[in-house]
């Protein structure tokens, strides 16, 4: 599977200023949660500068016990107390990989660098500013040029202020291990490109292409994080305000990965899609006029096949290709498989 | 269940403290801060009140923890002579009977059922004699200085009321009002003159139930069981009790009237003027009542020699007219106003005043108390050290007198397993600790399944097997996870013997125990040390009081784990209290610490498991100026 990644930015652990809001503190300590369990997540892989603590220390935002401190006194917060906030925070920069290590390049010397919009400027420190911007030339050229494409790659902000920021900038040197970097547009040419940022979960997760994923994906953890992605989007989609963790009605059978991946490989480039909207669209109970009762034989009166007490079910997923699967006594669906018009099997 | 405990003078503890006590009591701080110091105060009470010598005030070096001498404890520097120890219980009941559940495992029961013992505290100051020949003996039987004993009685129709004795050492000597108590003591009554040492101070309502058997009585001293009153010693004036007594049998309730435990042996003379008396009354009934009568009198058993009418005789021989008359004679004598008068004027007129120390029980709700207390710690309460037995093959046979007890290092574990596997026991299945919000419902299954039970969650063991090989001993064996085969002890990690003695004697523990644990979570490892927590926490749902000595950082955690996710009735908050010691040069400190219904920190006390944190700091701190350092080469 294409592990979808992000890059957490230095400034995102810092603590708001003293004067923060009751809202800003709790939104802190909201987006720290997230981003911590990131850490523990299997389908994302979630970096940050090396470079993180050193600029945090040099602009006097760690430790971050003091800051807190102040405060959630100054807003009478006592949901959460500074030690245990303060761990969530070390933990992230102890256990977070290094993004430099992982994708092989350090250091960019550059300059006339420029962002739009300008996220730059919302850094709470010059060394923080400083460590942002060779992050985001890095991304930058990282999504433009290397030959594994981390298009998906986001870097997360403390506010985002769109979800895509164009780069500009002339660059003079790269430190780096790759050799996928001899395009690289260099000095006196100016270097363009683009990063994703995000400020929050649902932000991450609207930077996210599942399709993409379900077709990299090699096995039942790829399909089940396609899943979950366009699942939260359809979600939030409707205006609600989905939870990551509500796939409890899903189950996959032993084929169905299988069927998935053969059937995305020989179809076009928007099948993954349809096929992620189908399983979305049972999951949820939408669109129930594409659905019937997959039956013994081809009549209309012909019984519903069953396996004990689940019955067999076949959605349209478009003119040809067909979603089967049990809906289960225990009100679980079991995805069985993707097959052709003709093809009215299902595995037991 | 313990509910406040308060030590001055003792070690580290230099100044007064009084804590109070949640049915999960944590201590935590740094290595002799005095977090164990506190706790050898609870075991010096319980091992006191278990010792079979009932004349030792205190019991330093016992079952539970051995102390040294006096001087060993007292703290250093200080001016105080007296180390005081002091706490407050409040007793289970038995939801149906309303009787308190400690006292049911008693061999008795006292008490007035429709009164509940609603609280007892105590509190003992005791210290040694340093000037005489005894200084030696009393610096390991240290000597009562003073016991102060409070009972609450809840009644559902009068009301609260507190009773109360107090207990005080004195010099006999220097007493002058001792003095007299002692002369009526005859010199081979040894308990009652050795009683007198003490001053007896009780409530007003306790003075009065004594006193509705001795009218004159005082507390003049006390025969202690330890340091709690076993008998009261009254100081009775016999010729004012012989007065009321002659009273109450002829104008009274007749014989019922005369206690009989305290007249078996004693004649009382009736005065030739109350018989005169009596029988003019008689008159005015009858004169064939007053013939009866004065015949009646005239053929009793001589008294003494004397030609006077025993009490006894005088009331047998109205017990001998018809009861129709007898009624109308005891109502004249009853309405008589100068009978009380005559009575008293002519027993005193005929013999010298009379002293008697009599020994007593304490007053009901006193002794009631007392009963409580002393069975509490000497039955229910259990200590677990912190280092456990070394794992071995087959645990030898050891003699124990309690066979629930697996003994302080837990070397009678397998022996109390074997012994009480198929016994039903009700417990807190782990099964109500999977989800955040905990279910805690209370199931019956026999104390195997629930060890099981609770291994499998803790992640030790599967199961676990105990076998009694006769002479050789017992045998424990486990089968760990994912392994189908069954090893002894020395073949599996430390952890299960760690754990194992923890739970079989929580389980098996009645309601209204207190067990203290010092750091269970020793070999442990983080993910066992955090679900060990809810163990506790689920102990204290069935009535089950656990104090708990850690260093354990996962187990603090994991209870505000569970605070936070408690509902809106979150039963923690109340179950809890983490008490944070440390050690400035002045004595022992101790900072509550605590946990909102957020399971945030309230007010975090600095050096409260912030260690690893400030390490975290530290080494960012250091990473990071190592790599400014190497970019810059």
């Amino acid at each position: 599977m294409k592990m979808p990644s992000v890059t957490i930015d230095a400034g995102v652990l810092a603590a708001p200023p003293e004067y923060g809001t009751v809202d800003d503190a709790h939104r802190y300590v909201e987006t720290l949660l997230d981003w911590r369990k990131l850490l523990d997540e299997p389908w994302v892989a979630i970096y940050m500068s090396e470079g993180a603590s050193e600029a945090l220390f040099a602009d006097g935002l760690y430790p971050l016990r003091d800051n807190l401190k102040k405060l959630f006194a100054a807003n009478g917060i006592v949901e959460y107390d500074v030690n245990t906030v303060a761990r969530v925070v070390d933990t992230l920069l102890q256990l977070t990989p290094s993004f430099e290590t992982y994708f092989r390049i350090r250091d960019v010397l550059a300059e006339k660098l420029s962002t739009n919009p300008d996220i730059l400027r919302l850094s709470a420190g010059d060394k923080l500013q400083s460590d942002l911007a060779r992050c985001v030339i890095l991304i930058a050229i990282l999504r433009l040029h290397c030959r594994e494409p981390i298009r998906d790659h986001s870097l997360i902000l403390r506010h985002a202020p769109k979800q895509v920021v164009n780069v500009r900038a002339i660059i003079h040197e790269i430190d780096h291990d790759r050799n996928d970097l001899s395009a690289l547009p260099t000095h006196p040419e100016v270097f363009e490109g683009n990063v994703l940022i995000c400020d929050d979960f649902r932000g991450l997760i609207e930077c996210l292409d599942e399709s993409s994923i379900l077709v990299s994906s090699t096995d039942n953890v790829g399909l089940e994080t396609a899943i979950r992605i366009a699942l939260y989007k359809s979600r939030l989609g409707r205006g609600e305000d989905p939870d990551w963790n509500d796939v409890r009605g899903l189950r996959i059978g032993l084929s169905f990965f299988e069927t998935v991946k053969m059937s995305c490989t020989d179809q076009a480039s928007s099948f993954p899609a349809k096929v992620l909207r189908a399983i979305v669209e049972t999951l949820d109970g939408e669109n129930l006029a594409a659905v019937h009762a997959l039956r013994t034989g081809p009549g209309g009166d012909d019984p519903q096949q069953m396996r004990g007490a689940d019955g067999a079910m076949r959605r349209d997923i478009d003119y040809e290709f067909h979603l089967h699967y049990w809906q289960c006594d225990d009100g679980m669906v079991e995805l069985a498989t993707v097959v052709t018009h003709n093809d009215f099997t299902i595995p037991g | 269940m313990i509910t406040k405990w308060k030590v001055f003078n003792f070690k580290s503890i230099q100044k007064e403290t009084e804590l109070k006590f949640a049915p999960l009591t944590v201590f935590t701080g740094a290595n002799s801060s005095g977090k164990s110091t506190f706790l050898q105060t609870i075991l010096l009470v319980a091992q006191t009140l278990a010792h079979k010598v009932s004349s030792r005030s205190v019991v330093l070096n016992g079952a539970f923890t051995r102390l040294g001498q006096f001087d060993d404890l007292r703290s250093v520097d200080s001016t105080a002579d007296q180390i005081v120890i002091g706490w407050t219980c409040q007793p289970l009941h038995d939801p149906q009977s309303r009787r308190v559940l400690g006292l049911r495992r008693s061999r008795f029961y006292y008490g007035r059922s429709r009164h509940a013992l609603s609280s007892v505290s105590c509190e003992i100051a005791f210290d040694t004699d340093d000037s005489g020949a005894q200084k030696e003996i009393t610096q390991i039987q240290p000597r009562l200085f003073s016991s102060q004993l409070s009972a609450l009685i809840r009644d559902p129709e009068e009301g609260d009321r507190r009773s109360f004795v107090t207990i005080r050492r004195t010099s006999i000597l220097s007493d002058t009002s001792k003095q007299k108590w002692m002369d009526a003591c005859d010199s081979d009554e040894l308990l009652a003159r050795a009683s007198l040492q003490y001053e007896v101070e009780c409530d007003e309502d306790s003075l009065a139930d004594i006193r509705e058997d001795f009218v004159s009585a005082v507390p003049a001293g006390c025969l202690l069981r330890h340091f709690l009153p076993d008998r009261l010693s009254l100081g009775v004036n016999m010729t004012a009790e012989d007065v009321q007594t002659i009273l109450n049998v002829i104008a009274g309730e007749g014989l019922r009237g005369m206690p009989q435990r305290y007249y078996a042996d004693r004649e009382i003379a009736v005065p030739a003027a109350v018989i005169d008396f009596i029988l003019n009354l008689a008159g005015n009934v009858g004169d064939d009542v007053r013939r009866a009568l004065s015949e009646r009198l005239q053929h009793g058993p001589d008294l003494l020699g004397s030609s006077m009418v025993s009490l006894e005789h005088l009331s047998d021989a109205l017990r001998s007219v018809h009861s129709s008359f007898r009624r109308e004679l005891r109502q004249q004598m009853a309405e008589a106003e100068e009978l009380a008068k005559l009575v008293n004027d002519s027993v005193r007129a005929e013999r010298k005043e009379e002293l008697a120390v009599i020994p007593f029980r304490p007053p009901g709700a006193i002794a009631e108390a007392s009963w409580y207390l002393d069975h509490f710690f000497s039955t229910a309460v259990q200590y677990l050290g912190p280092l456990r037995d070394e794992p071995k093959s087959l645990y030898p046979l050891a003699p124990t007198a309690n066979p629930s007890d697996v003994g302080l290092k837990g070397e009678h574990t397998a022996a109390v397993l074997d012994l009480h596997k198929s016994r039903p026991i009700r417990y807190i299945p782990s099964t109500a600790f999977v989800e955040a919000e905990v279910k805690a419902k209370p199931v019956t299954r026999s104390l195997e399944a629930a060890v099981v039970d609770w291994l499998q969650y803790l992640g030790v063991a599967d199961s676990v097997q105990s076998r009694d090989r006769g002479k050789f001993g017992h045998e424990l064996k486990v089968n760990v996870s994912g392994h189908n085969q069954s090893h002894d002890l020395t073949h599996v990690g430390v952890g299960v013997s760690q754990v194992l003695p923890i739970l079989v004697a929580s389980l098996l523990a009645e309601p209204d125990t207190t067990l203290v644990f010092e750091q269970p979570e020793l070999h442990l490892h983080p993910k066992v040390q955090t679900l060990l927590a809810d163990f506790f926490l689920s102990m204290t749902v069935l009535g089950k009081q656990c104090i708990v000595e850690t260093h354990s950082e996962y187990l603090i955690n994991r209870l505000r784990f569970r605070t936070a996710a408690a509902g809106e009735k979150n039963p923690w908050i109340s179950a809890l209290r983490v008490y944070f010691v440390e050690r400035p040069p002045e004595g022992s400190t101790f900072r509550e610490v605590k946990i909102n219904e957020y399971g945030a920190v309230m007010d975090w006390p600095e050096g409260f498991f912030d260690q690893s944190q400030q390490e975290a700091e530290a080494i960012l701190r250091a990473a990071a100026k190592k790599r400014k350092t190497q970019r810059g080469k």
